[in-house]
C-alpha cells in the first residue's frame, strides 16, 4: 500500500488532534483516481482521507494565502509549494509561524491528460520510476517515459523538497540548477517570429485569470490588471498582450517557477516562458545562481548606495 | 466642467520658426475643456505672465497649460504667476513644444502636428492635476560639521559667524585633520601650522562652536531642518574637564609607540597629544599601547597628574542633538603601503611616502624639520620623488587623478633645495597637472630656480644596493632607460576616501561613488549638495582637493546651510509620494527600493500597509514603480494623470 500517505494522514491527523493547527491543506479524492483534488482537512476524520500519490498535481501554497487568517494550517510541501510559501512570507502576506510545512521529497507530478492519452483509456494508478512512469489502466499495468508523463513544470523542476520544513515525512531531495532551454530556443527567433509565437499563443487566451489566481507571487490584495486605466474589460489580441506581460513585469524577480500559471492556463499557453526569460536575464546579468528562490535582497527589488552610479557617470559627458 | 486656458509661446522664432503657432492655439480651442487658447511673443516676459494672470481671473480657469520650453526652464515661473492670480499653482502644466518639438524639427506641418499632440496630452494631464500645497517643515537653526580639518573647520566657523550654533565633531583627538601634518603650503610656501593654528584657536572660542573631539557619529534618523544625531565621545581616559593640559603625562608616561601622527618616523607616548600645538590640548591614553590596560600595573600619568584628571574607567557616552542641517568633511588618506611591492615602500625604511616627507620637513616634526633619511639620519644627496602612485593606475583600481600630487611634489623638490643646497631632486611623472592660480609658475620655479629633474615615465622597480636605493625607470620622452642612485625615495601615493567614510556614507544614507567618494548631487551645478536634502559636502570627503578648493567648498556647503537656515519653515515641493491604504498589499516592496529610506510600515486595524514619511521623499518614484497594484502615487504623476497623457499622444 502507499506508506507515504498513511504516513501523512497520521502526521496531519495528529496536527489537527492536538490542535497545532486548525486546518491541513494537502489532496483529496478528486471525482477521477488521476485528478486529486486540494484537500482541507479540519479534523482527524477528513485527515484520513488525505491522498498522496504521482496524480496529486497542483500546486498548494497560493491557499494558504486566505487559509491562514483563521489560524495556523498545516501543509504537505513539495519543492513548489515550500518556494511558494517563501514567496508569500517575502511579501508579508503569511506569517511563516502561522504555517506548519510537512516537506515531501517529490518525483514530479503525472499530467492526468498526458497518462490518458498515452494509455489510450482511463488511468487509475501511476508510479514514477526514475525515468519510466508505470501506468494503472483497466488493461493493466504500461510503461511510458517520464518525459512524456509529468507535468511541464515538473519536467522543468529542480527544487523537488522545500529549503525547510518543520517535519519531514521523507528524506527531503537536493535541489538542482535550473536550466532555461525553452527561452534560449526562443531568444534564437527573430523579432517576426517570436512575434508570430506569441501571437499564436496569447489569441486563445480566455482572460480566465486562472494563471493570475493560481499565482503565489500574484497576491496583492487589488490588483491593477483589474482596474480599467490599465487594462479594458476587452479581449482583443493587444489586450492579452498587455494583461499577459504586465503580470511577467510584476512577478519578475517574484516567481518561484512553480509553474502554476501555466498548469492552471485552460487554453495551454506556455506562461512559463515569460517568467523563465527574466528568470534568466537576472541569472545573467545579476549573478544570481538561483533567480527563483527567494533572496534576502531581491535583485530587482531593492537600492543599494553600493550600486555604481553608471547614469551619472555617462551624464559626465554630457 | 473644467475651464483650461493654453497659452502657445513663440518663443520668438525658436517656437514660431517652426510650428504654427496660431494652428496650434485653433486645435487647443476645439479641446473639450478648453475655454481659452492664445498665442503670445515670449509668455515668460512680464507682458506674457500678465496676460496669463488676466485670463486666469477673467475667464476663470481651472487650469493652464503653457506650450513652451522645458519645465525646467519655467515652469516655477509659470506656477508663481498662477498663484499670483490665484491658482494653485500645481494645476499649470508646461507643454514642451520647443526642446521637444520645434528645436528638433524642420517640417512645419509635422512640427504643427506634433505640438499640437504634446498640447493636447497636457491638457488631458491638467485636467487630472489635484491642487497641492508645499510642504512645510520646521527649522532647528543648529548645524552639525563633521570633520574637524580644515574644511570643517571653515564651513563651521562660517556658519557660527552668521549667528548659528555648530556642533563640529572630529573622530581624532584634536583639530587640525591632514593639513595639521603639513610643514609648507603650496604655492605660496607658507608654513601650514602659521595658517592653521589661528583658524583652529578661533574655531575652539567661538561661542557658537562647540567642538566635540575624540568623537564619532553614530547615528542619523530625521530629514533635512529636523534631523536627530547621535554623536558618541570616545573614552580618553583622561576627565578634559578637569585637565588643565600641563602634558606631565606625556612627559613622564614610560611608554614611547610609533607615531601615525608623524607616520611612522617618530614615536609618541602611549598618553598625550599628536603635536604641540593641538587643539583641545588634551591628552588621550591608547588604550592598545598602554602598559597600564595591557598588565594593570604602571599608572604613572595617574599618580604624575596634579589635578587626578586620568581616569581608567572611563566609558564611551553618547549624546543626542537636534540639527537643521549637516556638512561632512571627513577627509582622504592615502593609499596604505602593501599596496606597492614594486617600490619597495614598507619594505625598505627610505622608501617613504609623501605625508612622510611632510613630517621630516616639518620643524615639530621627528627631525625638527631637518631632512634626513629614516635608516641611518644621513642628510640624502639624491631624492627620488615618483608620482602616480596608484592614481591614475586602474590596476590598483585608482583610475582617478589626486589632483594634489603634482603640486606637493614640487613643493617637496623646492623645500628639499632649500634645506640641501647641494642635493638633487628627481621627479618622475606622467604628466604634470597645475591648473590652478599660480601653479604652473610654482612648478615652473622648481624646475628653474630649484633645479627640479622632471623625468617622464615610471618607474619599474627600486631595490637597494650598498646603502643607496637603485631606482630603475625609463624617460619616455628620450626612450632611454634611467637608473638613479638614491637615498631616498619618496612616493606619492594615491588619495582615497576614509576606511570610516563607507560606514558614515550609510548613517548619512547617503551615495558614494565606485571608490567611496560622498557623491554630490550634480557634478556641475550642484556640487557641494548630496541627494539628501539637508547634507552637504566639503573638501576632500567628495574627490581629492587642495586646500583652496577645500576652504572655498567649505564656505559654499556653508551658504546653503545658512540659506536653509534662513527660513522659519522649509517649503517642500509637494511632489512626494503616498499610499492609497485601501490598494495597498503591505507587502513593502517599496521600501528596501527607496534610496531615502522614507517608507515605514504603518499598522491598519487588520493589517499593516505602507507609509510614506514625506519629509524624507524625494519624490524619485521609484516607490511608484515597484508597486505592482498601483497603491503607491507620486503627487502630481500619478497613474492616472500619466496615462491620460500617453492615451492622448497615442490615441
Amino acid at each position: 500500500m502507499n506508506e507515504r500517505q498513511a504516513k501523512l494522514r497520521s502526521i496531519a491527523g495528529s496536527l489537527l488532534a492536538e490542535g497545532r493547527v486548525s486546518l491541513f491543506i494537502g489532496f483529496g479524492p478528486g471525482l477521477e483516481p488521476s485528478r486529486p483534488v486540494p484537500w482541507f482537512a479540519k479534523n482527524a476524520d477528513e485527515a484520513g482521507k488525505l491522498v498522496l500519490d504521482p496524480f496529486c498535481g497542483p500546486g498548494l501554497a497560493r491557499y494558504l494565502l486566505d487559509e491562514t487568517a483563521a489560524g495556523p494550517a498545516g501543509i504537505v510541501a513539495r519543492g513548489c509549494d515550500g518556494l511558494g510559501l517563501e514567496r508569500l512570507v517575502a511579501d508579508k502576506r503569511v506569517g511563516r509561524d502561522q504555517v506548519y510545512v510537512v516537506g515531501v521529497a517529490c518525483r514530479g507530478a503525472v499530467d492526468p491528460d498526458k497518462a490518458r492519452r498515452l494509455a489510450g483509456r482511463p488511468v487509475f494508478g501511476a508510479e514514477v520510476n526514475g525515468e519510466t512512469v508505470a501506468l494503472t489502466t483497466a488493461g493493466g499495468r504500461l510503461s511510458f517515459p517520464r518525459s512524456d508523463c509529468l507535468l511541464d513544470r515538473c519536467l522543468a523542476c529542480a527544487d523537488p523538497s522545500p529549503r525547510t520544513a518543520d517535519t519531514w515525512l521523507e528524506e527531503p531531495l537536493p535541489g538542482a540548477q535550473r536550466e532555461f532551454e525553452g527561452v534560449e530556443a526562443l531568444e534564437k527567433l527573430g523579432p517576426d517570429d517570436r512575434y508570430a509565437f506569441w501571437a499564436r499563443h496569447l489569441e486563445r487566451c480566455l482572460r480566465c485569470h486562472a494563471c493570475r489566481n493560481a499565482c503565489p507571487a500574484c497576491n496583492c490584495v487589488a490588483c491593477s490588471l483589474d482596474n480599467p486605466e490599465w487594462l479594458e474589460r476587452t479581449t482583443g489580441l493587444a489586450d492579452h498582450f498587455m494583461f499577459h506581460f504586465t503580470r511577467a513585469y510584476h512577478v519578475a524577480g517574484r516567481c518561484v517557477a512553480c509553474g502554476e500559471c501555466q498548469r492552471a492556463c485552460p487554453v495551454g499557453i506556455p506562461l512559463m516562458l515569460l517568467n523563465e526569460k527574466f528568470m534568466k536575464d537576472i541569472r545573467d546579468l545579476f549573478a544570481v545562481p538561483d533567480p527563483h528562490r527567494p533572496q534576502e535582497a531581491e535583485p530587482l527589488g531593492h537600492f543599494s548606495p553600493d550600486d555604481p552610479e553608471g547614469w551619472r557617470e555617462g551624464d559626465e559627458t554630457l | 466642467m473644467p475651464r483650461i486656458g493654453v497659452f502657445v509661446c513663440w518663443c520668438g522664432l525658436n517656437i514660431a520658426g517652426t510650428v504654427d503657432v496660431e494652428r496650434v492655439a485653433e486645435a487647443a480651442r476645439a479641446i473639450p475643456g478648453v475655454v481659452h487658447a492664445e498665442t503670445y511673443k515670449y509668455f515668460c516676459s512680464e507682458p506674457g505672465q500678465n496676460l496669463i494672470k488676466q485670463a486666469i481671473q477673467e475667464k476663470r480657469l481651472s487650469g493652464v497649460v503653457v506650450a513652451a520650453c522645458s519645465p525646467s526652464m519655467h515652469e516655477s515661473t509659470f506656477r508663481e504667476a498662477a498663484r499670483m492670480a490665484g491658482l494653485n499653482p500645481y494645476l499649470v502644466q508646461i507643454a514642451n513644444i520647443r526642446e521637444q518639438c520645434s528645436w528638433v524639427h524642420t517640417d512645419r506641418e509635422e512640427a504643427t502636428v506634433k505640438a499640437s499632440a504634446i498640447v493636447a496630452a497636457m491638457v488631458a494631464k491638467v485636467r487630472r492635476d489635484e491642487p497641492l500645497e508645499p510642504l512645510k517643515f520646521p527649522v532647528h537653526r543648529k548645524a552639525l560639521v563633521i570633520g574637524g580639518g580644515i574644511a570643517g573647520m571653515q564651513a563651521a566657523t562660517d556658519i557660527a559667524e552668521a549667528g548659528c550654533p555648530v556642533i563640529l565633531v572630529e573622530q581624532g583627538p584634536n583639530l587640525g585633520g591632514r593639513m595639521a601634518q603639513l610643514s609648507e603650503t603650496f604655492p605660496t610656501l607658507d608654513c601650514a601650522s602659521c595658517i592653521l593654528t589661528p583658524r583652529t584657536a578661533e574655531v575652539a572660542r567661538h561661542p557658537l562652536i562647540e567642538v566635540l573631539a575624540y568623537s564619532e557619529v553614530r547615528e542619523v534618523t530625521g530629514y533635512v531642518g529636523d534631523f536627530t544625531v547621535k554623536i558618541a565621545r570616545k573614552p580618553a581616559y583622561v576627565d578634559w574637564d578637569k585637565c588643565i593640559g600641563c602634558m606631565l603625562c606625556q612627559e613622564k608616561c614610560p611608554r614611547k609607540i610609533p607615531s601615525d601622527f608623524e607616520r611612522g618616523l617618530g614615536s609618541r607616548k602611549a598618553i598625550g597629544v599628536n603635536f604641540p600645538q593641538a587643539v583641545p590640548n588634551r591628552p588621550v591614553i591608547d588604550r592598545e599601547h598602554c602598559t597600564y590596560f595591557e598588565k594593570g600595573k604602571c599608572g604613572v600619568c595617574a599618580k604624575i597628574c596634579p589635578v587626578g584628571a586620568v581616569d581608567f574607567e572611563q566609558t564611551e557616552t553618547v549624546r543626542e542633538e537636534k540639527v537643521g542641517a549637516i556638512v561632512v568633511a571627513t577627509g582622504f588618506d592615502v593609499l596604505p603601503r602593501e599596496a606597492f611591492g614594486e617600490y619597495g615602500y614598507g619594505k625598505y625604511p627610505d622608501v617613504i611616502d609623501s605625508l612622510a616627507f611632510e613630517r621630516l620637513n616639518s620643524s615639530s616634526g621627528p627631525t625638527d624639520g631637518v631632512i634626513r633619511r629614516p635608516s641611518d639620519g644621513k642628510i640624502p644627496r639624491e631624492v627620488v620623488f615618483i608620482q602616480c602612485v596608484g592614481s591614475r593606475d586602474p590596476d590598483k583600481g585608482k583610475p582617478y587623478c589626486s589632483k594634489i600630487c603634482c603640486m606637493y611634489t614640487a613643493k617637496h623638490a623646492m623645500l628639499y633645495r632649500h634645506k640641501v643646497p647641494d642635493g638633487q631632486a628627481y621627479i618622475f611623472y606622467m604628466d604634470v597637472r597645475a591648473g590652478g592660480k599660480g601653479y604652473e609658475e610654482f612648478v615652473q620655479r622648481a624646475v628653474e630656480a630649484d633645479g627640479a629633474l622632471y623625468l617622464r615615465g615610471r618607474v619599474a622597480r627600486v631595490y637597494p644596493e650598498d646603502g643607496r636605493l637603485l631606482v630603475k625607470g625609463v624617460d619616455t620622452l628620450s626612450g632611454q632607460a634611467v637608473e638613479i642612485a638614491a637615498d631616498l625615495v619618496v612616493l606619492a601615493t594615491a588619495a582615497v576616501p576614509r576606511e570610516e567614510a563607507r560606514g558614515l556614507a550609510q548613517i548619512l544614507k547617503v551615495g558614494t561613488d565606485e571608490h567611496g567618494f560622498f557623491s554630490e548631487a550634480h557634478p556641475k551645478l550642484r556640487p557641494v549638495e548630496t541627494m539628501t536634502r539637508g547634507i552637504f559636502l566639503a573638501g576632500s570627503v567628495q574627490a581629492p582637493r587642495d586646500i583652496s578648493e577645500s576652504v572655498a567648498q567649505a564656505s559654499g556647503a556653508a551658504a546653503k546651510v545658512l540659506a536653509l537656515f534662513s527660513r522659519d519653515e522649509l517649503a517642500a515641493d509637494p511632489l512626494v509620494a503616498a499610499v492609497d491604504e485601501s490598494r495597498c498589499s503591505g507587502c513593502l516592496a517599496c521600501q528596501p527600493i527607496c534610496p531615502y529610506h522614507a517608507i515605514e510600515p504603518k499598522a491598519l486595524k487588520d493589517r499593516q500597509v505602507a507609509s510614506v514619511n514625506a519629509g524624507l521623499c524625494q519624490g524619485c518614484g521609484a516607490c511608484a514603480a515597484a508597486c505592482r497594484s498601483g497603491a503607491m502615487k507620486l503627487k502630481g504623476f500619478t497613474d492616472e494623470q500619466i496615462l491620460a497623457e500617453v492615451g492622448t499622444l497615442c490615441l
